[in-house]
Order: C-alpha cells, then structure tokens, then sequence
C-alpha cells in the first residue's frame, strides 16, 4: 500500500496526531533521506533543501526557520501566547499556545531570483496569527499556506504533548467572565484541530483522500470548492473515538458484572441460601405442605383443613373455668372494684372448643368421650402420628375470643402459650381417610390435642 | 403416618382448590382489564396487560377494605356488586365516553386479541398454581396473612377481639390473604407466583423502554433480559417474592407506582391533558400502598413527594394521589380507635402513632396546596438535592435523639448486609459496580460539562434507604439480626429500584448521557 506520508523520526508530537487520525507515514532519520523519499507528503521542520522536494511535485509542510533558511534569511524568534484564525476556508479557532514562535520576514530584497520565483509560484496567505501577552499580534508569526507548502511559526519538535502546566485566564460563557485555571502550555486538543485542517488542505492539493474522511462541499458561486469546518469535524470524529471506547468498556464491564452477579448469587442461592431460609413446595393445593410434617410445622393449618365440613365431638368445651375475681380498692377514688385474676385452666381446653367451633360444620359436645385424665391413660401418643407444637394454633385463637376483658387479649395469650404452657402437641390418626364425616378430639392433661375419625374412635379407642 | 400418605390426604381434602385459585387470578386480571380500560383507554396494550393483575387485586382490596371499615358484611358476592357499581361509575360517570381498548384495530381483531391474552393468562395462572415453584413460609405467612383473613371472611367484619392484628397486620394484604376463603380454596401461593412473574415482565418492560432512549432496540432488549435475570436470581429478590408475606406486594406496588409516575410524567401540554386518566390507575396503587403495611402511608407519602418533583399538577397530585393516601388510613384509623376502640398493650400501631401519621398526611397536603410552585421557587428547583438533604438531616435528628437505638439500628442493617442475611452476595457486587458507573458517569458529566440534578430514579433510591433506616428507628425496640428481622425485610424491598436505577445508568453511560428533560422528550410514548 502507498504511504503518502513522511517524516522525521524526531517528530514525535506530528506521529501521534497522525496515529490519531489513522493516518500511516513512513520515518526518516535525516532530513536528506526525508526529501528523497516517494511520500507526496513531507513534514520536515529541519534545514534541508525543500525547494527541490516542491519541484519533483511533493508538498511540504514545514516551519518559518526553514523557509528562511531557503530565503537565505534567519528567522527571529520570540514568545507567543496564543493564536487566533477567521478564516473562510479553514475555519475559526483560537487557542492557547505559551511557546516560541518564528517570525517571517516577507522583504525579498536580499533573495535570490529563482527563490523569489519559487516564494511568488507558491502564491502564500497567511492565515491566522500569533499574539504576545500584552495582546499584540507578532508580525510574522502567521501560518503561511501555499500552493505546494504550508510553513508554521511553530517547531513540531520543539512541542511535547505534556508541557508544564501554568496559570491560564479561561472564559467562561456562562458567566460571561474571565477565570484562571490550570493548564498545560499548549491547548493540544485545538492544536490537534489546526494541524488536522492544514493536513487536510496538503492532501486535497496532492489530489489525496484523507483516510476515515467524507469532505463536505458547498457551493461557492460558479466554482465548487471543498470546504469543512474540520474543528468540528476533527471533534466529531475524536469523541466518536471516545464513544466508541465507552461503550467498549461499558459492554466488558457489564458482561463481567452480569456473569458475577448472576453466577455468585447462583452459587449462594443453592448452596448457602437453604440452610437460614427452608423452602417448600405445594403441590397438593393446601397451605399445609407435606415438607412440614418432616419438620412438625403449623400442625393448626392441617387441622382447619381436616374438619372443614365435619362435626367434630368433644368431652366439654371448657367454659366451666372462669378467671377469678378479686376485690381490690381503687386508690384515686377509694371505692372497691373488681378484677380478674388469672387462671391457666380458662385457655386450654375452651380455646380447642373456639377453635373447631370456627372451623368445623359443627361441634358436638359429648359425655361419652374420655376427659383429660382419662385421655393420659390411654397413651394414645404411641399409636398416632406427632404433627407438631400447638401452642401457636392455641395463641391466634385470641382473634376468636370475644370476651370484654383484658386476659382476652393477645397479650395474655402470648404470655400463656409462649411462657406459661408447656409444649402441647397435635397427634393424628395414622390412616385416616379423606371421607371421614366426624373428627373425635381429645386432649389430655399436658393439653396434647388427639385428632382422629370417629371410627377409628369407636374401635381402637373406645375399648381400651 | 408417611409423607406419601399425608401427600394422598392433602390431595383428598384439596379437590377444586387448584381451578378455584386459577379462575380468581382470572377473574383479577379481567377486573383489572375492565377497570383500565375504562380508566385510561389511552395506555398502551403492553402495559395494559402486564398492569391488569396489579389493579385487579388493587381495586378488589379497595373494596373489600372500604366494606369492612364501612361495617359492611365482608363476603364473596358485596365484594362482586361492589365492583360492578365501582366499574359502572368509573365507565359511565367518572371517565364517561371512553371506548374500550382504544385502537385503528377492528372489532374481530381487539376481540381476538384480548381472547389469546386471557387464554396466556390462564396458562400462566395453571403454571403459577401448580405447586412447580417453591417458597416459604413464616409465622407472620400462616398466620397474619391466611389465618387472620380467613377470621374476618367467617365473621365478616372487623372485631375488637382482633386486638393486636388490627394495628400490626397490614389490612390490604390481609384482604389479598382472604382470597382463599372467598372463593373457595385454602392458599395464596398461586396468586403470589402469579404476581411475581407478572411483577418481572413489567420490570423487563420498563428497563427496555428506558433503554430504548439511549441505544438501539435490540442492545435494548438484551438490556431487559439481562437485567430481569439479575434481578430474578439475586439473593433478596429471591427472599421476598418466594415469601408469602407483605413486603413483596409493598414492593411490586411500589415500584411499579414510582415507574409509572415517572414513565407518565406530563412533559408537554398534550401530555399535560391525557395524563390525568393514568392518575387514576396511580390513585389505585397508592391507595393500595398507602395500608399494605402499617408503615404504608409514610411510603405513599414519600412516593408523593418524589412525584412532586416531576411535573403534575399540583390538583392532580391532590385528587388522585393525595385524597386516597388519607383516606384509607383515617377510615381505618376511626374504625380501629373510635368504633372498636381497639388499645392493645403492645402494638406497632397506636392511636399517638395513627394521629402523628395523619398529621404527616395534611402537612403533605398543605404543601401541595400552598407551596408546591408557588414559594420558594428557587428553592423549589432544587427539590431532589433538598429531599435527599432533609431526609439525611431528619436521621441525623434520630441520632441525637437517642443515639444508642440509632446505633442499634445501624448496626443490625449493617451485621445482615454483612452476613448476608436475605443480601447474600448481591449487594456487594452491586456496590462495586455502583462505584464504577457512577466514577465514570461523573468523568464524563465533567468532561462533556453537563452537570445534572439528582435524576429521579436515584431520588427514589436514596430517599427510599434513609427512609426505611428513620421508619426502622421509629418503629421502637431495635432491630434483630436475622433474615426475618421486620427492618431488613423492608430494607430487601429496595432490589428492584437499585437494579433499575443502576441499570439505566449502565445503558445511559453505554448510549451517551442525555438529561432528565431529553430523555423524556425523546422517549416513546
């Protein structure tokens, strides 16, 4: 492939700025080397003989030091502050650049003919120029675009992308005020900018396409000229740079929080999660699941289920026990008054009552049907199934309590089924069926609640 | 007695519950379907769909609660008329002239269509109710949340021998927990795996159409799926919705209030005048919101707040958020303490506690009528930045006020984010990225010299989590550590705003940052 670019290899600062616009170059040592090379482009800021390079047809971009040198002049040098271009073709732009510069001699008294040929051939403007920091325009310090030459105030070589960082005025549109910040010497992202446009302008005159570029025209009269505002350009480009890398980056970053997101809570999930949070499942429809008999859980959500639409027959429904009452006299007004005391006996077996009386069709209270002690007796626990505590089914009954008095209430009931009670179990009948039609509940002293069909009652119980 | 045996007796004693609970999730959506249709016939079909389940059991909590504190017998059929009336008022008087499922479509399509989305319904329903999925159950699911509901469907009214479940309990969600004993069956475990594949679709959705502000539809759609994979297999997500238990539905409710508030956000004049129909679906959710949990009003409150910094008017906020968010609460407040003079000994909820919250309520409302756009409106410009201020300040005041509990609660939130009780590993790897996007949303706000406010979402975010550590606070007796612990369970239900807010940061920085004001006007509507 053509390389149509080349240069010394002392210039780093125009390598990068090509690298940056994708554009490939060819290095060359000496500046002899340089202007004998095939590149139509030729950036060289050393003495060297370019006049010849122009006349084999290449174009040259240089610096005042050597167009004075080939004007057989020396170049004055001296200290720039910032630059400033209105041009039509090249754009506006101004930036800081706290650097020395070359001035330009334009007299021709002293230059030879065949120079003062080539200078005229080369048909120069200048555009933009150089201001101190008094704000005054240093002659000379121009950029100076020719046919087949544009030549710089400024050294390429001399210039370093990092600089010194000093005290600048900065302009704030906002507030319509001037500002000091911190900067570096030279303002390289305009800079960049400039360069880009001049290089541009060198590759349309060598008839060249400037690689990842789309000119844009617009008419000029009679005559169709290429025009662009390459600062905007230039910047388009240099943030799509930016945008593209962004999301480069987003899309790596995101796709590796995804994968560690997902798979490490995958991870915890099956691994770690079960052991402080037991799942279930319920197939069979009912807020009982089968898991929690393994683990005697909720026994009380199996039993609303099981006499749902059934009698169920009991000894008594325990309302023989009442709190006592005490007389206590009220110190504020001196009169007696009454109080509940507190009773254990008025919860246990009453609540069993309240609670099928909800639940189930209906309960039928008989004699017939053992008492407590005669319950403990018959050591029904081995015989049946343990489906858990039930002393919280026994707590929540306190919803069913419609008593107007204060051990009514789920303060007491928590205080006598967490603290007071001891543990009361729920056992069933081992082969219970579905279709039994009466449930026969006993409990036993320690309250334990025993759930069977009234078959299974009459045969295996009854007897004993 | 072997588990096989007791599976063939549960199975015995369960025979039509799974039809019954698939024909209620039916007949929820369908309500829902008809009331947002009627309400707002302007919303798009997508979310017309994926909404119809929220606002179906919304509206039948609504009704069931306004029975139940009107002293109205609490059954299956004036829960049924209730909602008839409700939705021949909404049809022919509230929104009179509206035209059922607004579209160029013609009838044999529309009809076609709303078939094949039932029919998708049902299929979802059966697969919901099968028992395929697992969860978990506590005390509060057994008994707060199924056992006390079904007490008040056998008594049909409010006792005060429900003493302490009056002031705990949230009475929306017990009126959800009473499903069951209605219509027939035992559980709500279906209608709550319902919810929560319902709830993932509208998350997907609302992801893809943020999104699709910033990057192309199939990076966008990439970003929903993703995103909803992330949030279905995160540790608390996971915790909440496999319970059954109030802090899922405070969850879905409220995110899904806080999207639409911002999705619906009248941006222009035109959008200006259609957005008071989507009010009504909103005046739903936070009345639903407002009484899911006892703390649900300071959340409606909060998410008002939030709302007040987008830019409804400030009539709108009033009639439509405002009205139902103190409604509800002060019905319930004089049922409890002036009719069944319910004064339990210990409770979440006391009358001091009910009269505070309601002062809360007409503080809010004065701000809106008097204030809101009208003082301090240089003030007023930056009401995110002072929200998030006032709020870190209110906790600061808590501190000082008893710095012991204060330090109490910290440490409990900080010991379960810690040993990953309900967090696991989500919230560190969440951090990490946190911190990442935010550093590079910052260099690149700085770089392209666009400094914005606090966005909406993030509002939302932040609010939300000083919000749950002063409610936390308030509550009295400290926190405990453990998963179940009552503040952390709460603290869980921000995941949902925490992916969303991060995720749309990731696809904004992805696509190249665009304000609050560009996104919206750019965003389909």
């Amino acid at each position: 492939m053509q390389v149509n670019v080349a240069l010394l290899k002392s210039n780093f600062y125009i390598k990068r700025v090509l690298r940056k616009l994708k554009v490939e170059y060819n290095e060359y040592r000496l500046p002899e080397e340089l202007l004998h090379s095939n590149a139509a482009l030729i950036f060289c800021d050393k003495k060297a003989d370019v006049k010849k390079a122009i006349a084999e047809g290449k174009f040259v971009i240089t610096n005042h030091e050597v167009l004075m040198d080939v004007m057989g002049k020396t170049a004055v040098t001296t200290k720039s502050y910032y630059y400033v271009m209105r041009d039509f073709l090249f754009g506006e732009r101004s930036f800081l650049i706290n650097h020395m510069v070359y001035c330009c001699d334009n007299s021709m008294d002293t230059v030879d003919e065949k120079t003062q040929q080539f200078i005229k051939n080369q048909d120069f403007i200048d555009v933009g120029l150089t201001y101190d920091e008094d704000n005054k325009a240093i002659e000379g310090a121009c950029v100076l675009v020719g046919r087949q030459m544009i030549s710089l105030p400024w050294k390429f070589e001399k210039i370093v992308r990092s600089g010194s960082l000093k005290l600048y005025p900065h302009y704030s549109e906002k507030k319509d005020k001037y500002t000091t910040r911190l900067g570096f010497d030279v303002d390289h992202k305009t800079f960049s900018g400039l360069l880009f446009v001049l290089l541009r302008y060198a590759y349309q005159r060598c008839e060249l396409k400037m690689p990842d570029t789309q000119p844009m025209t617009d008419s000029m009269g009679e005559k169709e000229i290429a025009f662009i505002y390459p600062h905007e350009e230039y910047m388009s480009r240099w943030r799509k740079g930016i945008d593209e890398k962004r999301k480069r980056y987003m899309l790596v970053l995101s796709a590796i929080f995804a994968t560690a997101m997902i798979s490490l809570n995958c991870l915890f999930n099956i691994r770690s999660l079960p052991n402080i949070y037991p799942l279930y499942k319920s197939s069979a429809q009912t807020r009982y699941m089968a898991d929690f008999m393994k683990e005697q859980l909720y026994p009380d959500a199996f039993l609303q289920l099981l006499v749902k639409d059934k009698s169920v027959i009991m000894h008594d429904s325990g309302d023989e026990y009442e709190h006592p009452v005490y007389p206590y006299i009220d110190e504020a007004t001196g009169k007696t008054e009454y109080a509940n005391s507190y009773d254990p006996r008025y919860y246990y077996g009453r609540d069993y009552y309240r609670y099928f009386s909800l639940f189930s069709e209906e309960v039928i209270i008989d004699d017939s049907v053992p008492v407590k002690d005669e319950v403990l007796k018959l050591n029904l626990t081995e015989q049946m199934t343990c489906l858990g505590y039930a002393n919280d089914m026994q707590r929540y009954v306190f919803l069913l309590n419609e008593d107007q008095m204060e051990q009514a209430s789920y303060f007491w009931y928590d205080y006598v089924y967490r603290n007071d009670a001891a543990p009361m179990y729920i056992y069933l009948e081992n082969d219970i069926k579905v279709d039994c039609s009466d449930i026969v509940a006993l409990w036993d002293t320690q309250n334990n609640l025993y759930i069977m069909s009234r078959e299974y009652y009459e045969k295996e119980v009854k007897s004993l | 007695m072997t588990g096989e045996h007791m599976e063939l007796l549960l199975s015995g004693l369960s025979s039509g519950f799974f039809i019954r609970q698939v024909l209620t999730i039916l007949a929820l959506y369908i309500i829902g379907i008809c009331i947002i249709y009627s309400s707002c016939e302007k919303m798009e079909k997508l979310w017309a769909y994926l909404l119809a389940f929220p606002i179906g059991i919304a509206v039948f909590c609504i009704t069931g609660f306004f029975l139940l504190v009107m002293g109205i017998t609490y059954s299956a059929l004036n829960i049924s008329i209730a909602i008839v009336i409700e939705f021949i008022i909404i049809k022919f008087v509230i929104r009179k002239g509206t035209v059922f499922d607004k579209t160029d479509d013609n009838a044999t399509i529309r009809v076609g269509r709303l078939i094949f989305v039932l029919m998708t319904t049902f299929l979802v329903a059966c697969i919901a109710t099968s028992g395929f999925f697992s969860l978990s159950a506590s005390n509060d699911t057994m008994y707060y949340y199924m056992y006390y509901p079904e007490i008040i469907v056998e008594n049909g009214k409010y006792l005060a021998s429900y003493d302490v479940f009056l002031t705990d309990v949230g009475p929306m969600t017990a009126m959800i927990g009473s499903l069951p004993s209605l219509f027939g069956f035992d559980q709500i475990y279906g209608i709550h795996q319902f919810f929560n594949i319902n709830f993932l679709g509208i998350f997907a959705l609302a992801i893809y159409e943020q999104a699709c502000k910033h990057v192309h539809k199939k990076y966008a759609i990439a970003a929903a799926l993703i995103s909803t994979i992330m949030l279905l297999t995160s540790t608390p997500y996971l915790v909440l919705t496999k319970w059954v238990i109030a802090n899922t539905y405070v969850m879905y409710y409220s995110f899904i209030l806080m999207y639409l508030a911002y999705r619906y956000n009248p941006f222009n004049k035109e959008e200006e005048d259609s957005s008071g129909s989507y009010l009504f679906v909103m005046g739903l959710l936070i009345g639903v919101i407002s009484m899911l949990r006892m703390e649900g009003i300071i959340i409606a409150c909060f998410i008002i707040i939030c709302m007040s910094t987008l830019r409804y008017r400030n009539t709108e906020l009033i009639i439509a958020l405002m009205v139902p968010t103190m409604l509800l609460p002060i019905l319930y407040y004089i049922r409890c303490f002036f009719v069944l003079q319910v004064a339990p000994l210990y409770s979440f909820l006391t009358w001091q506690k009910a009269l505070l919250a309601v002062i809360m309520m007409f503080v809010l409302f004065l701000y809106l009528l008097l204030i809101r756009g009208k003082v301090f409106l240089k003030l007023q410009e930056r009401m995110r930045l002072l929200i998030i201020l006032m709020l870190l300040i209110g906790n600061g005041v808590l501190y000082f006020v008893s710095p012991s509990n204060y330090q109490i609660v910290i440490k409990a939130f900080y010991d379960n984010i810690a040993d990953r009780q309900g967090w696991g590993y989500t919230i560190s790897i969440m951090a990490v990225y946190y911190v990442v996007i935010y550093g590079m949303t910052f260099l690149f706000r700085i770089s392209r010299r666009r400094f914005v406010d606090i966005r909406y979402d993030e509002l939302v975010l932040l609010g939300y989590i000083f919000l749950t550590v002063a409610v936390s606070f308030a509550r009295g007796g400290g926190l405990r550590y453990g998963i179940g612990d009552s503040g952390n369970r709460v603290m869980l239900q921000v995941i949902p705003f925490a992916f969303y807010t991060l995720i749309c940061r990731a696809v904004e920085l992805f696509g190249g940052l665009k304000t609050e004001k560009e996104e919206q006007g750019e965003g389909s509507r």
